[in-house]
């Protein structure tokens, strides 16, 4: 804190407490209603999003699809998606994952009223995007049923010599019947074929679904872009961990294959020595599956106003499709879908469906490790990031903490009284450390003072700082004398002056006195004699002596005279 | 009245305490966590901002504030007294202000010149200062004004509230200074010209001369003598003054109402009234640290005297010892009066014709130069005009301040520097020019005999 004693020779320096202060309590004010809020809601997802940067997500496919048609635009909501008025406009769903509502469906329908033409792009291997397809009056439909390709594919040298693809077990029954079983999950996945307008292209699916028209007679005109040749049809519930499929290698029934789905179990057989565990194949007869032929996989169909173009798996579009080397040709099949809804107008929005997939949360994801696997690790990184440096997560730590340390401060007896001290002074030099105080005065009267020609002797003669000397003393006696003489007629050398004097009120006994006093030091001073000069003398003494006694009769004159004058 | 925008309320030390006693409140309570002592010290800062709204009210209102003067005294040695009425046309009161009035130092003041004033609203107060008028020029004002709270925690810049303005006050000639002039002039018969010629006053009788006029014949002495004889009148003279102040600083330092100039000015204005009473033409020329002031022609009468009274009473203390400061006072001086001789020798031939004109100098030791003035007396002398210098003897101007012993022993130890001033109007004596040296007592009848004496 600054003191000055005159305001007006510094700069005042402006406060700007309004406005620091103002930001403190905004920023005071945001911090708690973040902290009501509560922690940030971060979630990760694993599936077929377009949001997912991740081997099974389809932010690849999004980012294609945007720089083919510049309008492409992403849809968290349905109930917010603004778009103006248009021609032309796409709607692509890959993979949902949680059902379509009344309110989607009807939100979506506002959208696509803005537009004169409206057309889809499916590719779902479940069945929920069966209600999108039911209320845009499509007659196609996904059943849900898995594609499991044909043990004959599988059983080619290539295929028996590949880890991947060899079966789990060749094993023959009672009648000698050669079976391959294959496990459900991760293998068996069907070849198909597209025939798009210039060449036909045979990509291998994922898990993939088929597609039925619910009523074949109507004229509505639709053509089969996709399919696949014998092919077994496993419902989902037939298929999982522990279930295998036995299937022959050639065709049994009619030109169709046959396959088992089977189950293995593990027995133990206790021999003296040692405990071996040997795999039993239990091949159910009940739950057969009979191969069929020319399977739908992606129907086109024209409604009029509408068209669709559906695909009965979406896992060829994920990311892990299109970072691998069949990425030219599922792009080569999607762009002709694409052209084939939007036509060459590049003016074709295309709204991406992102609103209908699940979210992980990020710790959940941590404790599963085959979640883990499918997170980019950069996302995991943000993500926590996100959640550390939200206040929810330290401020209430630190306040409690900070909050303990006061209590166990304050606990111990010398320490309160300090921090009384500290707070006072932290306090106010916060508040004046940018304050500049001034000591208060009153303000100075202007005192009129004597201006005088020899105003250094006078000041030493008041304050009786004077050295009288020789030289004085001479100039007292000259002055006396000429004084008397002009006054009185007589000066110190003459005889009758007592006698003067004393008709002027002085005494004739203290005339006399004065004037041989006079006359003595005045010779003295005049150094006249040899010995007034080796004698020393207080001059001082002597000049104040005489001053007085001149006083003395300067004072009786003057009131004589006066008395004679008046 | 408009106030300046950079006015602002500053905080005293005071506030500084203040405030920590408010933060040891605030501390103790939060350590102890007591509500009394939280409460106590958010009253106080409550208390802290009110009283900060209190002092920039009232600043606001001073350019409502309606401020007047006037002066009642105007010769030397009497009250002068100066007052200001101060109107609040507001309904916002003004409390706690100090006031003060500013003046030139060197006019001595008698009263009170800071006050604590608490204007009420729609409502007047007069403060009043009295000086002991001084002959010059002084500048009273500007009138400032601080204002504070009732405790002290705030206080606002001096703002000055009125203007500066001057007041002028004249020399004073008793009526015993003047009855001493005319009785002294009488009883020496120092008012007649003792010349023959047309006039009213009786100087003696002649024989007749063919032409004289039938009227003043003197019928007695002829029928008693049978010779016709005449009265002859004494002419009407008509005298021409000229004052001529050459000062340094030294005219204008002593004792408060006793300096050389203040003495000068005193005769000056009863000499000059007495020449007016008489008709004789007079003017002044002034030349001092400060500057030249002139009346540019003679005149008579009233008018006269008026006009050497506003000339002597123009001179501001203030600017003549800002003008002659220090290192070297007298050297200027000297400068004034060396650089500026030939200037003096120009006016003075404007103002005075071939008529013979009586010149009176008064001048200091320090503007005095011997050789200087030698040369201004040659000219003025060569065309025939009395000159009269008039030399104050500085170091006894001194002697007011003391007294009794201390006033003998200055006396004694300035006796050198006063022989030395002696010695220095002996110079002019010698040199043939009329040379009075002025002492603090010195009676005007000399000098009114020095100017009769010129008539002849």
């Amino acid at each position: 804190m600054k003191r000055r004693d005159d305001p007006g020779r510094y700069r005042v320096r402006k406060i700007k407490l309004v406005s620091i202060g103002l930001i403190i309590a905004l920023f005071l004010i945001a911090l708690l209603a973040v902290l009501e809020q509560g922690p940030p809601n971060t979630y990760l997802y694993i599936g077929a999003s377009p949001l997912n940067t991740g081997r099974l997500g389809t932010s690849d496919l999004f980012l294609y699809t945007k720089t083919l048609y510049p309008g492409t635009q992403l849809v968290l909501d349905w109930s917010r998606v603004f778009v103006d008025r248009c021609s032309n406009i796409v709607i692509v769903i890959i993979s949902p994952e949680t059902p379509y509502t009344d309110n989607d469906l009807s939100n979506m329908e506002k959208v696509l009223r803005k537009c004169s033409t409206k057309n889809f792009l499916i590719a779902d291997e479940s069945t929920i995007s069966n209600a999108v397809l039911a209320k845009i009056g499509s007659d196609l439909r996904i059943t849900g049923e898995i594609l499991v390709e044909t043990v004959d594919q599988y059983t080619n040298t290539s295929f028996l010599n590949n880890s991947s693809t060899r079966p789990l077990v060749i094993t023959r029954d009672t009648q000698n019947k050669i079976f391959y079983v294959y496990p459900t999950i991760d293998a068996l996945y069907p070849i198909a074929k597209f025939d798009l307008e210039n060449r036909s292209i045979k990509l291998r699916l994922d898990i993939a679904s088929r597609i039925i028209t619910l009523n074949s007679s109507n004229l509505r005109k639709s053509e089969i872009i996709g399919y696949v040749n014998e092919i077994f049809i496993a419902n989902k519930t037939d298929l999982g961990e522990n279930k295998y499929i036995a299937s022959t290698s050639s065709s049994e029934m009619n030109g169709h294959y046959i396959a088992y789905i089977a189950t293995l179990y593990t027995q133990t057989i206790t021999q003296p020595s040692s405990i071996v565990a040997t795999p039993i194949l239990m091949i159910s007869r009940d739950n057969i599956l009979i191969s069929q032929s020319n399977v739908s996989i992606a129907i086109y169909e024209d409604l009029g106003n509408s068209k669709v173009i559906l695909f009965s798996d979406g896992s060829i579009f994920l990311n892990q499709v299109l970072r691998s080397s069949y990425n030219s040709l599922v792009l080569e099949i999607y762009r002709y879908a694409l052209n084939k809804l939007c036509g060459s107008s590049i003016d074709c929005i295309v709204l991406f469906d992102a609103s209908k997939y699940n979210t992980i949360d990020p710790y959940n994801a941590i404790k599963q490790p085959s979640s883990l696997r499918l997170i980019p690790m950069d996302q995991i990184i943000a993500f926590f990031l996100a959640k550390l440096l939200h206040p929810t997560t330290w401020l209430p730590l630190v306040v409690s903490w900070f909050n303990e340390l006061v209590i166990d401060l304050l606990r111990l007896s010398f320490m309160r009284p300090l921090i009384i001290i500290l707070l006072s002074l932290l306090f106010s030099l916060i508040w004046l450390r940018r304050e500049t105080a001034y000591r208060d005065y009153v303000m100075e009267e202007v005192s009129y003072r004597d201006i005088l020609h020899f105003e250094e002797l006078i000041n030493q003669i008041r304050k009786g700082k004077y050295i009288l000397h020789k030289k004085d003393f001479i100039n007292l006696y000259e002055y006396i004398n000429e004084t008397l003489r002009s006054y009185l007629g007589a000066d110190l050398q003459s005889n009758n002056l007592p006698r003067i004097l004393s008709v002027y009120g002085v005494s004739r006994e203290f005339s006399e006195k004065y004037q041989r006093f006079m006359n003595k030091y005045y010779e003295r001073a005049l150094g006249k004699k040899l010995i007034h000069k080796l004698t020393p003398v207080l001059w001082s003494r002597v000049v104040r002596r005489g001053a007085e006694r001149t006083l003395k009769i300067l004072r009786e004159l003057e009131k004589n005279l006066r008395r004679d004058l008046v | 009245m408009s106030l300046p925008r950079d006015y602002s309320t500053s905080l005293t030390t005071r506030f500084s305490y203040y405030v920590l006693a408010v933060a040891t409140l605030l501390a103790v309570g939060i350590a102890e966590s007591d509500q009394r002592y939280i409460l106590l010290g958010v009253s106080m800062v409550l208390l802290g901002v009110f009283l900060r709204g209190f002092v920039e009210i009232s600043l606001s209102n001073l350019s409502r504030l309606n401020i007047d003067h006037y002066v009642k005294g105007f010769l030397e040695g009497d009250e002068i007294l100066v007052s200001f009425i101060f109107n609040n046309r507001s309904i916002i009161p003004i409390l706690f202000a100090e006031v003060l009035v500013d003046h030139t130092k060197h006019l001595k003041r008698v009263s009170n010149s800071r006050f604590l004033v608490n204007l009420l609203p729609k409502s007047a107060l007069e403060i009043r200062v009295v000086f002991i008028g001084r002959v010059g020029t002084h500048r009273i004002g500007p009138v400032k004004i601080v204002l504070r709270d009732p405790l002290g925690l705030y206080r606002t810049q001096e703002i000055v509230l009125y203007k500066e303005f001057y007041v002028r006050i004249y020399p004073k000639t008793t009526y015993t200074i003047l009855r001493r002039i005319y009785s002294y002039a009488r009883s020496i018969g120092l008012s007649r010209s003792r010349e023959a010629g047309e006039g009213v006053e009786f100087r003696s009788v002649r024989d007749y001369r063919p032409g004289d006029d039938m009227r003043r014949i003197v019928w007695k002495i002829y029928a008693r003598t049978g010779r016709l004889v005449v009265k002859e009148m004494e002419k009407e003279s008509s005298l021409k003054i000229l004052y001529l102040i050459i000062a340094s600083e030294d005219m204008f330092k002593g004792v408060y109402g006793s300096t050389p100039y203040e003495q000068i000015a005193r005769v000056i204005s009863a000499v000059s009234r007495y020449v007016a009473s008489r008709s004789d033409l007079q003017t002044m020329l002034m030349l001092i640290p400060s500057g030249l002031s002139e009346i540019h022609r003679f005149a008579r009468g009233h008018k006269s005297h008026m006009n050497i009274l506003k000339i002597l009473s123009s001179i501001n203390y203030e600017a003549i010892f800002v003008s002659s400061s220090p290192p070297h006072s007298g050297e200027i001086s000297r400068e004034t009066i060396g650089s500026r001789i030939d200037l003096l020798i120009k006016k003075i031939t404007d103002l005075i014709s071939r008529e013979k004109t009586l010149i009176m100098i008064f001048t200091d030791p320090i503007a005095s130069s011997v050789e200087e003035f030698h040369k201004l007396i040659s000219f003025l002398r060569g065309g025939g005009h009395k000159v009269i210098i008039l030399i104050p003897l500085r170091s006894l101007y001194d002697i007011g301040s003391l007294k009794d012993l201390p006033a003998l022993l200055y006396r004694i130890k300035i006796l050198d520097e006063t022989r030395r001033e002696e010695e220095l109007i002996r110079r002019f004596r010698s040199m043939g020019i009329s040379t009075v040296a002025l002492r603090p007592e010195q009676m005007i009848q000399s000098i009114v005999a020095e100017i009769e004496t010129f008539r002849y």
